[in-house]
């Protein structure tokens, strides 16, 4: 059965962004050092999501990262890539400091811990 | 706090062209190394094709690979952007030309092009100094890192001040020929010692927590080997002029120290780091700094016990200088470059594509087994150059050289493949 395209595309962008859907998108943004996602690493202090706006409060692994425009850039769209967001912004801080701590378990085991 | 800056690297052309550069004089100069083996078998070193050799080598590969990667690494180790990025490129061309003039000078022994060409190279490298210098006075907050970085930079003023006189000493003779050696051992110190070491543990403060992703490390012992090291060049260099055994070996072992400090605090970072299965290129530049320390040892012990003019005495030193070019810097700088290059690639090719489609990771551009095979064959290469020299073995010698000419065009080959990715 043939789907009617135009009205798709208008539902999906009529559709609420969540904070999951953010996440999963995030999960495919990696630090090509490490080869990690941006979300596994711990980078990700916060997501708020506003109808079509999303916003994001990141950190890096050190000040100073060389592939700092690199992943701001890569995240910034990822989450333009989502049905529905229009705008993207990466409030990029230092504090509070990453730690290797805010790492989840698979982004551990990646880096050779059991 | 460090405040959230955006990347203040430069365009990636210009540290590319230096690194391209730097591996090209590589190659020549290890091809050109071959002729060298009755000289330095010989001990006769001071002589217009080791000065050829010794330039291509130190200022053709190493300066220009470390000054291209300083254009990289300094917007991002102390975030300040460069000065100015055409200076970068008018000191590349310059230094390229002249660098090829100065050679040809040697070679001929041309005493004008010398002249010229030696001028030409001084203001490439002042360039460098002053873009350099006007980049870190944008610093707001020094650390060691920087203060260390700085202290190379200095000690590569010093290094082409003296160079130049010694120029001037060759083509008109300015100074009282007394002057010559000490002006000679001074301008090799800075230059060996002073310049690349100074840089090598700077950016290895930065670069090992980096690629090891290690945190809460205490930096104390940078401090230890900042001010101890600094003593160990000022204490060899005073010893020249004054001819004092006591102030030479004093400088020997104040370096030494200062090296097992630095040791001792890149082995607590790497014992904090998360990431436990380092990358091979990045293993050899570890390994570059255990060799560095057993030279200083060496060094140290054989100006206490052994140093005379006897020519087992002479070959003994040529080695050591030899494998302190070879396997601390060179090596060091090696193993860096296997994680620069990819970077640098990977941030022009796929940067714009991250987060819009799959993009390959670092590691996919190299294959660590081939890092591992290269780097080995070149480290074994180079023990047995240095033993052929130290030996007076001339085939070893040969045997090896010819080895390490095939490891290193692996290793540029290597690195070009790269952009194939």
């Amino acid at each position: 059965m043939c789907t009617n395209q135009p009205q798709f595309a208008k539902e999906m962008n009529h559709m609420k962004v969540t904070e999951s859907m953010v996440i999963e998108k995030l999960k495919e943004v990696y630090d090509p050092e490490l080869g990690i996602s941006v979300y596994d690493l711990g980078l990700i202090y916060k997501i708020l999501p506003l109808d079509d706006i999303v916003n994001i409060r990141m950190t890096l692994t050190t000040p100073g990262c060389p592939l700092h425009d690199s992943i701001i850039s890569a995240v910034e769209h990822a989450v333009l890539s989502i049905p529905g967001v229009k705008i993207a912004s990466v409030d990029l801080v230092w504090e509070p400091a990453w730690k290797p701590l805010m790492m989840s378990k698979e982004a551990k085991s990646v880096l050779g811990h059991k | 706090m460090l405040s959230p800056s955006s990347s203040k690297t430069p365009s990636l052309r210009l540290p590319f062209q230096y690194i391209c550069l730097g591996l090209v004089f590589l190659v020549i100069s290890q091809i050109l190394m071959l002729k060298a083996g009755p000289l330095l078998l010989e001990g006769n070193i001071r002589t217009p094709y080791i000065w050829i050799l010794s330039h291509m080598l130190i200022v053709g590969w190493a300066s220009m690979v470390v000054m291209g990667a300083m254009y990289q690494l300094v917007p991002v180790a102390f975030l300040v952007p460069i000065f100015s990025e055409r200076i970068g490129y008018i000191q590349f061309y310059l230094m390229t030309l002249s660098l090829l003039g100065f050679i040809a000078g040697f070679w001929f022994m041309n005493k004008s092009c010398l002249l010229v060409s030696g001028i030409f190279l001084v203001i490439g490298f002042i360039l460098f100094i002053f873009n350099m210098g006007a980049s870190f006075k944008k610093i707001e907050q020094w650390t060691m890192i920087s203060k260390t970085v700085f202290s190379a930079i200095v000690y590569l003023g010093l290094t082409i001040l003296l160079g130049l006189i010694l120029v001037l000493q060759l083509t008109i003779g300015i100074l009282p020929g007394s002057w010559h050696t000490p002006i000679l051992y001074s301008h090799i110190t800075f230059g060996m010692i002073g310049w690349f070491s100074f840089l090598i543990f700077g950016f290895s403060y930065k670069m090992v927590p980096m690629f090891s992703l290690a945190h809460d490390f205490s930096m104390k012992m940078s401090t230890y080997t900042f001010y101890l090291f600094h003593i160990g060049i000022l204490s060899l260099v005073s010893s020249y002029w004054l001819e004092s055994s006591v102030l030479l070996f004093s400088g020997a072992m104040f370096l030494f120290i200062a090296f097992v400090f630095f040791t001792i605090l890149v082995g607590n970072i790497l014992k904090h780091r998360m990431k436990r299965n380092l990358d091979k290129g990045f293993t050899f530049s570890l390994l570059s700094i255990l060799i560095g320390l057993v030279v200083h040892s060496l060094f140290a012990v054989s100006l206490r016990f052994f140093l005379n003019n006897t020519p087992l005495s002479i070959q003994w030193m040529i080695s050591l200088g030899y494998l302190y070019i070879m396997l601390w810097i060179t090596l060091s700088i090696a193993g860096y470059l296997y994680k620069i290059i990819p970077f640098l690639w990977w941030t022009k090719k796929y940067s714009h594509l991250a987060g819009k489609m799959k993009v390959p990771m670092l590691k996919d551009f190299v294959s660590d087994r081939a890092v591992s095979v290269i780097l080995t064959g070149m480290t074994i290469s180079i023990l047995g150059v240095a033993s052929g020299i130290f030996l007076g073995t001339m085939s070893l010698f040969y045997i090896s050289q010819t080895s390490l000419i095939m490891f290193t065009f692996a290793f540029v080959y290597s690195l070009f493949m790269i952009f194939k990715k």
